[in-house]
């Protein structure tokens, strides 16, 4: 059973997807929180040191 | 243009890399036109100020006669009073700029990324002296190395021995392939850490905090903790974002976040955050002090001298930050919290009290974010002013 679930986790397919959702997810949440807009999420704070 | 700091930032670095990234793929050398990028993406970050323009370009010529003139002198002769002047004339630049902004309302010496081009030339100065760096240093590499765009602004902070081995690499066209892939995983964790979770908790929690918290210790308390958060991706982003380009453009710049918040106690905590600038004081300072120190022979007990070490590191980074009363107490504060550790460590070693198991690793951990995080409230300023 362990065995089963290794092989599934390190399935290069399913890893090619869990990275493709994750890349898709943060463009989302950018599109949704920034729309088309030239957004600026604030200076860096150590840009000041 | 703040480097990293909008979309239309991204934009321009995904035309400039775009050849750097076919090249790569194909197994072809892409430095010189690195080069070219270089000096396109300096004109654009300092498009918008040309007096830091004609400071970044002072500065750099400053530097580079500075390591060239110490380079040449050193293989000659190796006066300890000539060490000293250099690195003195090399961090004079980088002083003036926190001081000036005390006595005039114009900061002619300041621009963007003194700081971090400063400790690059420092060490190089540094380590020719301690004869690491012996041969000439040729002067399109040089420049490339102190003016490398994408660490220009807030590091991370490369070490030129690292930096030129890794140029002098051929990259076949399947390593630049992960190179690549690395790269953009950190540019996309930016985005997740900059401009979604940081802004989210700037956005929708520190600027509604007084809507939020009900009294003025909550207040603080919530800003304590939020500011930590935010702070830590703030930083972390912009890291991820200047590691992502420098991987695309060949160059595996080092680390400066390794989840300082899981971390076990302070000494712990100082290998996991902006570690390219807590090891370069490490080597740069502390070790410099512990091997000045005992060569002279004026402190025997090596606890002390660890201890003072300590201090002494603690307080210039906390100057670094700036001369403001809450960069210098959050420099006093960790250099007392290192000492303590330093002191219960030996304790500990000799009477077994806190033993090692993984209950004791977690209530470690969690200590440690409490003290971490009263660090960072420290720094944030909100504890000499009123009200958040």
């Amino acid at each position: 059973m362990f065995e089963r679930f290794k092989d599934f986790m390190t399935n290069q397919k399913l890893k090619w997807l869990g990275r493709f959702v994750y890349y898709l997810l943060i463009l989302l949440l950018l599109f949704f929180m920034y729309g088309f807009n030239d957004a600026s999420a604030g200076s860096y704070i150590y840009n000041d040191f | 243009m703040t480097p990293y700091g909008s979309f239309t930032f991204f934009f321009i670095l995904a035309v400039l890399l775009a050849p750097t990234i076919i090249l790569g793929l194909q197994g072809k050398r892409f430095q010189s036109y690195n080069l070219f990028v270089t000096v396109i993406a300096l004109a654009v970050i300092f498009s918008s100020s040309l007096n830091q323009a004609i400071a970044l370009c002072l500065f750099t010529i400053w530097q580079v006669v500075l390591i060239k003139s110490y380079l040449a002198y050193r293989k000659k002769a190796n006066r300890d009073s000539i060490f000293y002047l250099a690195v003195i004339l090399s961090i004079l630049p980088l002083i003036l700029s926190k001081v000036m902004p005390y006595f005039s309302t114009m900061n002619l010496i300041g621009f963007l990324g003194i700081s971090y081009l400063t400790f690059k030339g420092t060490q190089l100065i540094m380590e020719t002296r301690d004869g690491l760096i012996k041969s000439n240093l040729p002067l399109p590499r040089l420049l490339y190395f102190i003016l490398f765009f994408p660490t220009i602004s807030s590091g991370p902070i490369d070490r030129y021995r690292r930096f030129e081995k890794e140029l002098a690499l051929d990259i076949s066209a399947e390593q630049y392939k992960l190179l690549l892939y690395e790269g953009l995983n950190k540019i996309f964790l930016g985005f997740l850490y900059k401009y979604i979770i940081g802004y989210s908790i700037n956005h929708f929690f520190i600027s509604q905090l007084r809507f939020i918290s009900h009294s003025e210790f909550q207040n603080h308390l919530y800003y304590m903790y939020s500011y930590s958060l935010y702070l830590f991706f703030d930083f972390a982003g912009y890291s991820a974002f200047a590691i992502g380009v420098s991987y695309i453009m060949g160059v595996k710049s080092p680390e400066n976040f390794n989840k300082p918040f899981l971390s076990r106690n302070i000494k712990d905590f100082w290998n996991r955050w902006h570690m390219s600038l807590s090891f370069w004081f490490r080597d740069y300072v502390y070790m410099r002090f512990i091997f000045w120190m005992t060569k002279k022979k004026w402190i025997k007990n090596r606890n002390l001298l660890s201890n003072l070490g300590y201090i002494l590191l603690f307080l210039l980074m906390g100057v670094w930050h700036g001369l403001a009363l809450q960069y210098i107490i959050y420099g006093a504060y960790h250099a007392l919290l290192m000492v303590a550790y330093n002191s219960f460590e030996r304790f500990n070693k000799k009477h077994k009290w806190w033993p090692q198991n993984k209950v004791t690793h977690i209530v470690a951990i969690i200590i440690t974010f409490h003290v971490i995080c009263f660090g960072f409230y420290i720094f944030s300023g909100q504890l000499f002013h009123k009200g958040v």
